[in-house]
């Protein structure tokens, strides 16, 4: 657990530092991504209470509305959950390309979700799951070297 | 799972839309994540102890020199400004007009900056234990940063009037315009809404804040006017304002308490 309390404080910190305007749109969803792995690979682990307190988390590191990311992670997140079993099997790659997909659900959620609360969200919406496609493949295989600390028989 | 925690998120999620009751709630997890905000800050605290760090004996020199040079003119001016601060006094008494007040302020460090596009909020090393309140306007040596939303215990939230739920009353110092300036998300960007044709406002006017707020004391430098422009000849103008503040480089911001009396 305590690794993956760490990875999580590292994704928090990445999607907290601050970017250029420019760059601001295309940050990746770093949370994001490392929780669905979490969720994959260690599902008796992390599962979907964690998935909706760390979302619950990032409505308050970014000062959305409570609930609206949690929502999010948990509906994603639940989704990985009930496929992690055929997904484990599958190749970094192939993942990636699940995961990105997620990302991209949840991206969509999010984006629904905030023209329902509050004013129309400004910026381009897809950049983020573009850009998460992008450092995926690092991403999972950083995690990939933490999780054999946590399951040492692996 | 998911059956109780759906519901709970929408539960929660219309709470917060609708009411601000949670606020407490998002204070007291915004407390369990200041390791990640001031780690975040990390970076740009790193290069901002370099830069001192590493700076030249030469370019050390310079700057004490032109920082006494500065300490001069600006004593000069603060003699004049005593003359000129009693005279007002003795006009305004015979005006019977209110006093200005006298503003007590209290230096605060960024400790930590807050994502997001078009966010723009920083969260300060001063919280209620150092007398902070919501509403509490924020400035620095050029002008208004902006202001407190959320307080804990020891550290606080800042809007800046940049983010684009900001908006402040101001008005031109060249004409008495009264104006409001609303953030865009961009840091060096205001834009002030529902100027009319007509209006008289110029490039390179300055805005102040106009103290119709009853929040912030009239008075401090808001923007200065960078372009004036007619949309499709219609009735309004766009014009768009360049914070006085330096908000991306500042390190340091003041906070503002209520005015004491002479």
């Amino acid at each position: 657990m305590p690794f993956i309390l760490l990875s999580l404080l590292v994704a928090f910190v990445f999607d907290a530092v601050a970017l250029p305007d420019v760059l601001a749109d295309w940050r990746p969803a770093w949370v994001l991504m490392v929780s669905l792995y979490w969720v994959i690979h260690v599902t008796h682990r992390f599962g979907l209470v964690w998935c909706w307190t760390v979302g619950l988390l990032t409505d308050v590191l970014t000062t959305t509305h409570l609930g609206m990311h949690a929502l999010c992670f948990l509906i994603v997140g639940g989704i990985a959950w009930r496929i992690s079993v055929l997904v484990r099997v599958f190749g970094l790659l192939q993942q990636g390309l699940v995961v990105i997909a997620l990302v991209l659900l949840a991206m969509t959620l999010r984006y629904v979700l905030s023209w329902w609360t509050t004013a129309p969200p400004t910026g381009l919406w897809l950049a983020p799951v573009l850009s998460s496609a992008l450092v995926w493949l690092p991403v999972a295989l950083t995690l990939m070297w933490l999780q054999r600390f946590i399951e040492p028989h692996h | 799972m998911l059956s109780i925690l759906i519901p709970i998120s929408i539960a929660l999620l219309s709470l917060d839309v609708m009411t601000s009751w949670l606020s407490p709630v998002r204070a007291g997890l915004s407390l369990l994540l200041l390791p990640v905000n001031v780690l975040a800050d990390a970076p740009s605290r790193l290069t901002r102890f370099v830069g001192d760090a590493v700076t030249s004996r030469a370019t050390l020199f310079t700057q004490r020199d032109e920082l006494r040079a500065k300490v001069e003119r600006l004593n000069l001016e603060l003699q004049r400004l005593a003359a000129l601060e009693s005279e007002n006094q003795r006009l305004r008494r015979l005006l019977e007009s209110k006093q200005r007040l006298a503003l007590h302020v209290r230096a605060a460090e960024i400790i930590g900056t807050v994502p997001g596009p078009s966010v723009r909020q920083v969260l300060i090393d001063k919280g209620s234990r150092d007398g902070t309140f919501v509403g509490q306007p924020v400035v620095d040596a050029d002008g208004l940063v902006g202001q407190i939303i959320e307080v804990t215990p020891f550290t606080s939230r800042v809007l800046e009037v940049t983010d684009v739920n900001h908006a402040v009353p101001a008005e031109v110092v060249r004409s008495g315009l009264r104006v409001v300036a609303v953030g865009t998300g961009s840091s060096d960007r205001l834009e002030v809404r529902h100027i009319t044709a007509s209006a008289n406002i110029a490039r390179g006017d300055l805005l102040i804040t106009s103290g119709l707020d009853q929040r912030f004391p009239p008075g401090y430098p808001v923007a200065k006017v960078l372009s004036v422009s007619r949309v499709n000849s219609g009735p309004f103008m766009d014009v768009v304002a360049v914070p006085m503040a330096r908000l991306d480089v500042v390190s340091h911001v003041l906070l503002v308490y209520a005015p004491a009396t002479h």
